[in-house]
């Protein structure tokens, strides 16, 4: 898999890059330098690591939310 | 919108009790009323916004046009991710005690030309690599308040011992978050927990104490919230932890 593609694939999934910053670098994608290309993907493949790592605490802080809220319905 | 409530306290109880139930009402109603704010309104925008198509319609294009003759992009959850991040932005903001509009963070997020001569792009903050390209900070690709957000996203997912030696790994400096004393911003999850458990708390008591039933449009919209946020956080961990993007992290290994 080529780093443009792997990179479109990261950034769907990314929690940290807004999404106008998401239109802006698929707009540019092309024109975007490989060590910029490189950088952000080793930071979007840095951030899957961390979701995955952590994915039971990310599910349980937001169910946690949902018992709250379901305590005083 | 105004809240609708109803409350029913046992009449039977003791003053004593009484005051205690209504001191934890309060606190859960103030609490319940904080996180509506924070979180309703935001989703309401994101709702809209994955309604509209706007910016949700041109990322989805974006997504589609770019995985042409590349790679299969897998777009039925574009709008319950796009509605998960903009949806926590608020939530994050608002919980560090600084309320972030998800327009102002679009905004915020510019990418900065590359096609600069390279003494341009020096004097604007660039740096030249080996190859002899013009790199920016990728604080500059993702946007000052993207940088922001990933540095409050990382936070948020506490405790991290990992976290340092991986910001100097993926940008060679502290550029990248573009946050200078990250360390010192508490984590925004654990606000959040905490004020959670202040209101399962003052609920609980109250549950102890005898039996407060607030029944209100305005919290089953947060539990819906709530289940639409868990959605769109299953869907996203999900699609990190597919084969798929599991080669595409492969790649900048």
């Amino acid at each position: 898999m080529d780093k443009k593609t792997a990179l479109i694939i990261l950034l769907e999934n990314s929690f940290i890059v807004p999404d106008k910053a998401k239109v802006a670098i698929l707009k540019q994608l092309d024109k975007l330098p490989s060590a910029q290309i490189d950088a952000l993907g080793k930071l979007l493949a840095q951030e899957r690591e961390l979701l995955l790592k952590d994915k039971d605490a990310i599910l349980k802080r937001a169910k946690l939310l949902l018992d709250t809220i379901e305590l005083v319905v | 919108m105004k809240q609708q409530k109803e409350k029913e306290i046992d009449p039977s109880f003791p003053k004593s009790v009484e005051s205690t139930l209504k001191k934890a009402e309060k606190m859960a109603i103030e609490l319940i009323k904080k996180i509506h704010l924070r979180l309703n309104s935001p989703v309401e925008k994101a709702a809209d916004k994955a309604g509209q198509l706007t910016t949700v319609g041109e990322l989805k294009l974006l997504f589609k046009n770019a995985a042409k003759g590349e790679a299969k992009i897998a777009l039925n959850n574009i709008e319950n991710v796009v509605l998960a991040g903009l949806a926590l932005v608020p939530v994050l903001g608002e919980a560090e005690g600084g309320a972030i509009a998800a327009t102002e963070l679009a905004e915020a997020a510019v990418l900065e030309g590359v096609s600069v001569e390279q003494a341009e792009a020096l004097a604007k903050g660039a740096q030249v690599t080996a190859g002899a390209e013009v790199a920016y900070p990728l604080s500059k690709v993702i946007g000052v308040e993207g940088a922001k957000r990933l540095n409050k996203v990382l936070k948020a997912v506490d405790p991290y011992p990992d976290l340092h030696p991986i910001i100097p790994l993926v940008s060679g400096g502290a550029e990248l978050v573009g946050v200078h004393g990250a360390a010192a911003i508490p984590s925004a999850a654990q606000i959040l927990v905490n004020e959670f458990k202040s209101v399962k708390l003052a609920a609980e008591t109250a549950f102890q104490a005898g039996k407060i039933i607030l029944k209100s449009p305005e919290v089953r919209r947060m539990k819906e919230f709530g289940s639409s946020v868990l959605t769109s956080l299953g869907a996203r961990l999900n699609g990190a932890a597919s084969p798929r993007a599991a080669q595409a992290a492969q790649a900048f290994r």
